[in-house]
């Protein structure tokens, strides 16, 4: 369900540090079922905007100084006192083993940074390696933070990182600010950089990526100022040997590797195959997805001190120097995208990067699955019941199925349903058997082949991927109990063994504490 | 050649006793070696004690606990090969006109257990069990290279390669996990060379999809391959026969996590998200599937959702494992089972 929220959108004025902004496309993305359901006075929308002249500089502003348009149409503004409004503060910085040398020094960074903040404001941190991690959850600065330990792997989820923090989403009277700590080199996750524009395209947040540079090479190739570990380990295995490499008379000498000697720290292997050539531009996608929520991508070199709170106490101070202007949206639809436009009549030369507009969710339901209205079925019962190993509830759902042609119809059914207990697979299994004993008990040729049939589907798909294990011999030897018990003499013996069968499986599908 | 092992010179601040760490570990203080393990920095010391040692204390149990000694010694090797993966696993030196490959420790301690078990003529089940341990820790390092030796023909000289799948299999030639841990090895030892032509990659999986206890994992794998080079009706189709062989939620996970991209990049929306849910069916929470549903529901407007997505996949503790993080570590994930299985054995 959707929540009214107050939008608040940044819309900035450059700061010099960065070269190029990227043309913004002027695709829209809208919500497919939109509703225009307009809702409370929280839909005031808040625009901070940083200006500076053509001349570097920018005297005081008023509102009168702005002009707005919301969809093409002209609003009323008012501005705001930036300092009244308080920031959400989302760090994000790398914590793979890549960067043995300055996680050491990540709790110093975190309080450091910290004690920049105003009391109101609140920080979280964010970690990125193989995964994407809450460090610090958001909370006031004041509070003692401790990033404790972490033991990142060999990879970067750099995308989905910065994905995630731009789906946050922020409390509605708050500004939000995303830096990336990062040196954006991403290698498994999920999106990708045109993903990360998209997502930033609609989002509320300003992004700032501060690239830090974490080659261990001093001495990178001609045009490429950093690379990842696995293009360095290219590097040096197309490198051509070199005489300084050697000791006397040829001889390997260990303090002076060669230059085709792999890089000293383990290097991992990137799920996906990077672009040819790493360039500049090849992360063009990157800055205009930054320049679209009012950010900036600074480059190496622009922080030559990979010192993390130095580089925060820059984006802060810009942040912070925001004009916030506000608004009622008149004269437009409230729901779906809402295109934005900032200028400064007056001062027509100003170089103007800004995000372009903002999103109204629809008052409409996600389209997450919602339960139909049908009656519950056998199999419902049956797969309800295979979820908590309810043997008794199983046998119950089971003896719904009162004559041979419900029950071949409620075996075809679960075999047509397949893997109905996908998280806990075993419990699918158990209720295999069961529904091949309840077969094998009707004693009807054809529930008995019935029977079996699904006994061999299912001894091919309960094998534990390491070998039989004892839940496989277990359920072996459930399923022999019931293949071959001639049909004459179904008695209570065979009951006392599948019950007591059962009930050891029942046990072994636990998961384990 | 003998192979020689230059290390990286770490100052040995941790003398310790391998002997003292071995009566530990066989006594079953398992979680204080692998903590002591854990602060090791000169794994050098570690083999090289272990070569000295290793004999006199194995035999030092008589022949009714050798057996047993030499399973923990060669299992104590593995777990100090694992604390040290961080450290280099090889040189590649050029010296006259020969190149040749100088191992580090953490690959030779496990040779070095691999010699120990080897010497006993018939392979005892717990052996395999072993191999498949030292498969969960080389596969987490990500040394394929290790496994079955290097592509770069230019590069290697064949005398120094280890091969260590090659013993597993020699030991153990009906156990399909070695089979298909050569095909993902031949797979991503390519890189950095692109990996859209692992020919012999394909085979190898192509031969195992039909296999009842890894044919799952060789399809799914054989489907993200399709999936690389942009054949996605192929990968599709292979999603779903993978999940028609096999129910380890790894497998599963990945084929429909896999089949949300596929389709995805055929512009089938709905269908992915259906495929992104039906993943997280299997592990509920997983951060892949989580952000690529997010990312399309956010697109199509429905933000709140996808932010509740990505603050519970963000907030969930411990983090689940998550098969796309850990595809390219493959039996890595049996890590924790198998090590229980050889300590289950050295306890006896």
């Amino acid at each position: 369900m959707t929540r009214p929220r107050m939008v608040l959108i940044g819309v900035v004025v450059a700061a010099a540090v960065v070269s190029v902004v990227a043309p913004v496309s002027g695709r829209r993305v809208e919500p497919q079922t939109p509703q225009a359901v307009f809702r409370t006075n929280t839909d005031l929308v808040t625009v901070p905007v940083f200006v500076k002249g053509s001349d570097g500089k920018i005297g005081s502003l008023s509102a009168q100084d702005f002009a707005l348009t919301d969809n093409g149409v002209p609003q009323r503004i008012e501005m705001v006192d930036g300092e009244s409004i308080p920031a959400d503060v989302t760090v994000l910085m790398e914590t793979g083993s890549a960067i043995e040398d300055y996680r050491k020094g990540v709790n110093e960074q975190v309080r450091r940074i910290a004690a920049m903040m105003r009391p109101t404001d609140r920080i979280e941190v964010l970690g990125i390696d193989d995964y994407v991690h809450v460090l610090v959850p958001f909370g006031p600065p004041t509070r003692s933070l401790e990033v404790g330990t972490f033991t990142g792997g060999g990879m970067m989820s750099v995308n989905d990182a910065l994905v995630a923090a731009l789906l946050r989403e922020p409390s509605p009277d708050r500004r939000h600010l995303i830096i990336a700590l990062t040196d954006t080199i991403d290698t498994m996750s999920t999106a990708t950089m045109a993903t990360v524009r998209d997502v930033a395209r609609q989002s509320s947040s300003t992004l700032v990526v501060a690239w830090i540079t974490l080659s261990q090479d001093g001495d990178p190739s001609p045009g490429v100022p950093w690379a990842t570990a696995s293009e360095r380990l290219d590097r040096h295995i197309k490198a051509p040997v070199t005489l300084g490499a050697r000791g006397l008379l040829g001889h390997p000498d260990p303090a002076r590797p060669t230059a085709r000697t792999v890089p000293a720290r383990q290097q991992w292997t990137p799920h996906y195959d990077p672009p040819k050539g790493r360039r500049w531009e090849a992360f063009d996608v990157l800055r205009e997805a930054a320049a679209l929520t009012g950010g900036s991508v600074h480059p190496p070199g622009v922080f030559v001190d990979r010192n993390a709170s130095t580089i925060f106490d820059k984006i802060y101070a810009e942040f912070r120097q925001n004009f916030i202007l506000r608004y009622l949206p008149t004269g437009v639809t409230r729901d779906g995208w809402h295109d934005v436009t900032v200028t400064i009549p007056r001062t027509p030369g100003a170089e103007i990067r800004a995000r372009r507009g903002y999103l109204v969710e629809s008052a409409a339901p996600a389209s997450t699955p919602t339960p139909g209205t049908r009656a519950m079925t056998t199999l419902d019962a049956l797969i309800e019941a295979a979820g908590t190993s309810d043997l008794p509830a199983m046998r119950a759902a089971i003896a719904t199925a009162d004559s041979p042609e419900r029950l071949t119809t409620l075996i075809a059914d679960f075999q047509k349903a397949g893997n109905v207990r996908p998280a806990s697979p075993r419990r699918e299994f158990i209720a295999a058997l069961m529904l091949a004993d309840a077969a094998i008990s009707a004693s009807s040729e054809p529930l008995r082949a019935d029977a079996l049939g699904l006994l061999r589907r299912y001894r091919a798909l309960v094998r534990s991927p390491l070998g039989p294990d004892a839940f496989d011999d277990e359920w072996m030897a459930s399923a022999a109990t019931i293949a071959d018990a001639p049909l004459s003499i179904l008695g209570s013996d065979r009951r006392t063994d599948m019950n007591r069968h059962l009930t050891r499986l029942v046990e072994l599908a636990r998961p384990a504490k | 050649m003998a192979l020689v092992c230059l290390g990286v010179a770490q100052p040995r601040a941790d003398a310790v006793s391998v002997k003292t760490l071995l009566d530990r570990y066989a006594a079953g203080d398992f979680s204080g070696i692998s903590a002591a393990l854990d602060q090791t920095r000169d794994f050098n010391d570690i083999l090289k004690q272990l070569k000295r040692d290793g004999p006199n204390w194995i035999a030092a149990g008589g022949p009714g606990d050798r057996a047993r000694r030499e399973l923990a010694a060669a299992t104590f090797a593995l777990e100090a090969a694992r604390a040290g993966e961080l450290t280099d696993w090889k040189l590649v030196q050029n010296w006259m006109t020969l190149e040749n490959i100088y191992w580090h420790a953490p690959p030779l301690l496990i040779e070095w257990g691999c010699t120990l078990l080897l010497k006993t003529p018939t392979p005892q089940p717990i052996e395999r069990v072993w191999h498949l341990a030292v498969l969960a820790a080389v596969d987490r390092a990500n040394d394929y290279e290790f496994l079955i030796g290097s592509p770069w023909e230019g590069r290697a000289n064949p005398k120094d390669e280890i091969k260590q799948l090659n013993h597993a299999i020699a030991r153990f030639p009906t156990e399909r996990r070695f089979a298909l841990a050569q095909g993902i090895a031949a797979e991503w030892r390519l890189f950095p060379t692109t990996r859209t032509r692992a020919k012999e990659a394909q085979q190898i999986f192509e031969n195992l999809k039909e296999d009842a206890q890894v044919g799952g994992e060789a399809t799914v794998r054989l489907g993200f391959m399709q999936l690389r080079n942009r054949h996605f009706p192929e990968a599709v189709a292979l999603f779903d026969a993978a999940e028609e062989r096999s129910r380890e939620p790894f497998v599963v996970y990945l084929a429909r996590y896999f089949r949300g991209q596929a389709l995805e990049r055929q512009k089938n929306v709905e269908g992915a998200e259906r495929a992104y849910r039906s993943a997280l069916a299997v592990v509920p929470r997983a951060q892949s599937a989580s952000f690529a549903l997010s990312t399309l529901l956010a697109a199509r407007g429905h933000r709140a959702e996808a932010a509740s997505l990505v603050g519970a996949a963000l907030s969930v503790k411990p983090l689940p494992m998550d098969p796309w993080r850990a595809y390219g570590e493959a039996d890595a994930r049996f890590w924790p089972e198998l090590i229980e299985m050889l300590h289950a054995e050295i306890r006896r």
